[in-house]
């Protein structure tokens, strides 16, 4: 019976105490919501957004159609026709013969893993900090190479998954630390590399 | 007059209710339309100059004795289960017993001097005069009433209860 | 003239309670959010405060789902019952004194039923477990059924409690008129604390309290349409207008009681400076009453909610007994 009571009198004294809790929080100032449209959560410097295919400082495309990010790929949504050509140089897509005649992704199958990015031996294929990937029809979600370069253009200067090994010297501006970090091992040689 | 036509006005929705509540076969429904036959006797105390009278018909018989039935006939849901047949016999025992309570209440209601008078009181009834009658001339009857009603609880308690081996 | 006035103080009281309804939506989300340290709506309007108008406007224009199987009239009856109740009970609730007059008539309350008073609204709140009752048979669904059960049974439960913990301070005012339930609250204790029942029947009101929060379905008793298990309880199967008009019952209950409880033990319309400026009496209610439904939102931000068993026991076995106690203690005290 004492018990009781004594058992009565904490619990009810514990609501008093939830009630402490919350009023200090309706007090206090902090507010944990991230307002969406305007404000914008930090992103890792390697997130895995929407892709892009990268071009050189000449303005030529990496992509050599191999289809290796194809082939890699776990959810199957990246098509690639490669194809030869004898153009002289200037007039080619890419500074190679080889190129890519289709390359296709559809964002609505891809899961965002980032095995396409790492396959790829030319580092043409990285990927963008763009999350905002909702459309109104599927058909919107199939991106084609015009796309996949436009996204470059429009991404390239920020930081996203694959772009980490391509710009090392940005590293430091994008970890915080001042030493550049080691490039992933399995990471493809720099593009100057490839060319010779 | 205005009192005469509330009084047909109700009389007809009670009446009206009361025949709509014996003939439906929905239980819920027809729950639905003693409540309405409730309110319309809440009413007639309204009229009388009974209010107090009228919202305790309202808390006890709407607010609590219906809502009672309204959860029994939902638990049970009796219309799926299909109407028992009624033998010849609980017929016509169950309309003798009808016709026994009509006489007596008609006996009633016409030897009482008091029918055909509407309210006694100038101002209505007042809430001191139910208290004072309630518990000085018909204290017996009134505490018989709540003894009957603490026994009903007591055996229903009684019945629901596990058994105890 | 006297209906008409009475016609007119109904439609402005009518139309101030039912407009108040999306302002404490508004502010139950600022206020939850704030204890759990989010933002709350603040989109629509300054401070957010037109979202539920943009609510009300997206549910009214939303498709009325109405699902087979279900008992038609009765399902179009009950979100009807449940909200007359809700809007009707502010009638006897007295927000300003009899001293308050406008061109000579008395506009402090719409109504003071002089013997009735306090039993108009527990009438009327009884007739508001038929809205949830029928809305839960008439759906057809078993989520819905027993949500109306769960909160039947703890309707009439707590409706109990409501009746019996008031009887202290009808006892102790001597009559069940509100508007003389508030007067008998003027005289201050020892000459300086408030006279108010609160700190006289300190039992009744906790009682009272609970059993409010519990006839009005708000946390922690809000069993009847325990999300996690119960999808919605009896309104699971009503979209659109039908569902604003539960939705708007429940918050203008909310309302509502706060006005009696107001009423009951806090005093009502009165203090300081009430006898010569009457129309004060107005802002004291309004205040007072605010408050309470602020710390039924602070409520809701804090308690989890009970289990059914706990429940049915708490008020059976623990708020009745506490009632009857009060009731005699008080009962000797009068009697003394």
């Amino acid at each position: 019976m004492l018990k009781d009571i004594k058992d009565a009198v904490e619990q009810s004294l514990a609501i008093f105490r939830g009630l402490g809790v919350t009023l200090r929080h309706i007090l206090r100032e902090r507010r944990v919501t991230t307002q969406y449209p305007e404000q914008r959560p930090p992103q890792a410097f390697r997130y895995r957004g929407i892709h892009q295919l990268r071009l050189d400082e000449n303005g030529k495309e990496l992509c050599v159609g191999c289809n290796l990010c194809g082939l890699v790929c776990p959810a199957e949504c990246i098509y690639v026709e490669g194809a030869e050509t004898d153009n002289p140089e200037e007039e080619r897509v890419t500074h190679y013969e080889r190129f890519a005649r289709v390359y296709i992704l559809n964002s609505a199958r891809c899961l965002y893993c980032g095995f396409c990015v790492e396959a790829c031996p030319t580092d043409a294929l990285a990927m963008t900090p763009q999350y905002e990937l909702g459309e109104y029809h599927r058909r919107d979600c199939i991106y084609d190479k015009e796309d996949l370069i436009k996204n470059y253009l429009r991404w390239k200067d920020q930081a996203g998954y694959g772009i980490e090994w391509c710009h090392p010297e940005k590293l430091p501006e994008w970890t915080g630390h001042a030493e550049p970090l080691t490039p992933p091992s399995h990471a493809a040689p720099a593009i100057g590399e490839h060319r010779q | 007059m205005t009192e005469w036509i509330l009084f047909v006005v109700l009389s007809v929705i009670a009446i009206g209710s009361a025949v709509m509540m014996l003939v439906g076969r929905n239980p819920v429904h027809c729950a639905l339309w003693l409540v309405l036959t409730f309110f319309c006797v809440a009413g007639f105390f309204l009229t009388l100059g009974a209010p107090f009278l009228a919202a305790v018909q309202i808390i006890v018989y709407t607010g609590a004795i219906m809502i009672l039935f309204l959860f029994v006939v939902m638990l049970v849901n009796p219309e799926r289960e299909g109407e028992p047949a009624v033998p010849a016999s609980h017929r016509r025992a169950g309309l003798t017993l009808a016709a026994v309570l009509l006489v007596v209440m008609v006996g009633a209601i016409t030897t009482r001097s008091g029918l055909g008078a509407i309210p006694t009181e100038p101002g209505g009834v007042t809430l001191r005069q139910v208290g004072t009658a309630l518990l000085t001339e018909w204290m017996l009857p009134f505490e018989l009433t709540s003894v009957l009603l603490l026994v009903a609880m007591i055996g229903a308690i009684v019945l629901a209860r596990r058994r105890i081996e | 003239m006297e209906y008409v006035v009475m016609a007119a103080k109904a439609v402005v009281v009518f139309a101030l309670v039912s407009g108040s309804m999306p302002f404490i939506v508004w502010a139950e989300r600022k206020v939850m959010a704030d204890a759990q340290a989010r933002i709350g709506p603040n989109r629509v309007g300054p401070f957010g405060i037109l979202q539920s108008f943009a609510d009300a406007l997206k549910l009214i224009f939303k498709e009325d789902v109405v699902p087979t199987g279900i008992d038609k009239r009765i399902f179009y009856l009950a979100p009807i019952l449940s909200i007359i109740p809700a809007l009707i009970t502010f009638a006897v609730v007295p927000y300003g004194g009899p001293d308050l007059k406008l061109f000579g008539y008395p506009v402090g309350y719409v109504a003071d039923l002089k013997d009735v008073g306090i039993l108009y609204v527990f009438a009327v709140t009884t007739l508001g477990v038929y809205g949830i009752v029928l809305a839960g048979w008439a759906s057809n669904n078993k989520y819905s059924l027993m949500g109306a059960l769960r909160s039947s049974a703890q309707m009439i439960s707590y409706e109990i409690l409501l009746g019996l913990s008031i009887m202290g301070v009808v006892i102790g005012s001597g009559s069940l008129s509100l508007v003389e339930i508030v007067q008998a609250q003027a005289t201050p204790y020892f000459g300086v604390i408030p006279g108010i029942w609160l700190f006289a029947q300190p039992l009744g009101f906790l009682i009272f309290l609970i059993a409010s929060l519990a006839e009005a379905n708000r946390v922690p008793f809000d069993l009847p349409e325990a999300e996690s298990e119960l999808v919605a309880g009896f309104h699971t199967e009503y979209s659109s207008f039908k569902f604003a008009m539960f939705f708007m019952a429940e918050y203008i209950n909310l309302l509502t009681l706060s006005g009696v409880i107001t009423t009951l033990f806090l005093g009502g319309w009165l203090g300081p400076g009430v006898d010569r400026f009457p129309i004060l009496g107005v802002l004291y209610f309004s205040v007072k009453t605010v408050a309470l439904v602020y710390f039924f939102i602070w409520l809701r931000a804090t308690l989890p909610r009970l289990r059914y068993d706990q429940l049915m026991r708490f008020a059976w076995k623990v708020m009745l007994p506490a009632a009857l106690i009060n009731i005699f203690i008080t009962a000797y005290w009068v009697a003394r």
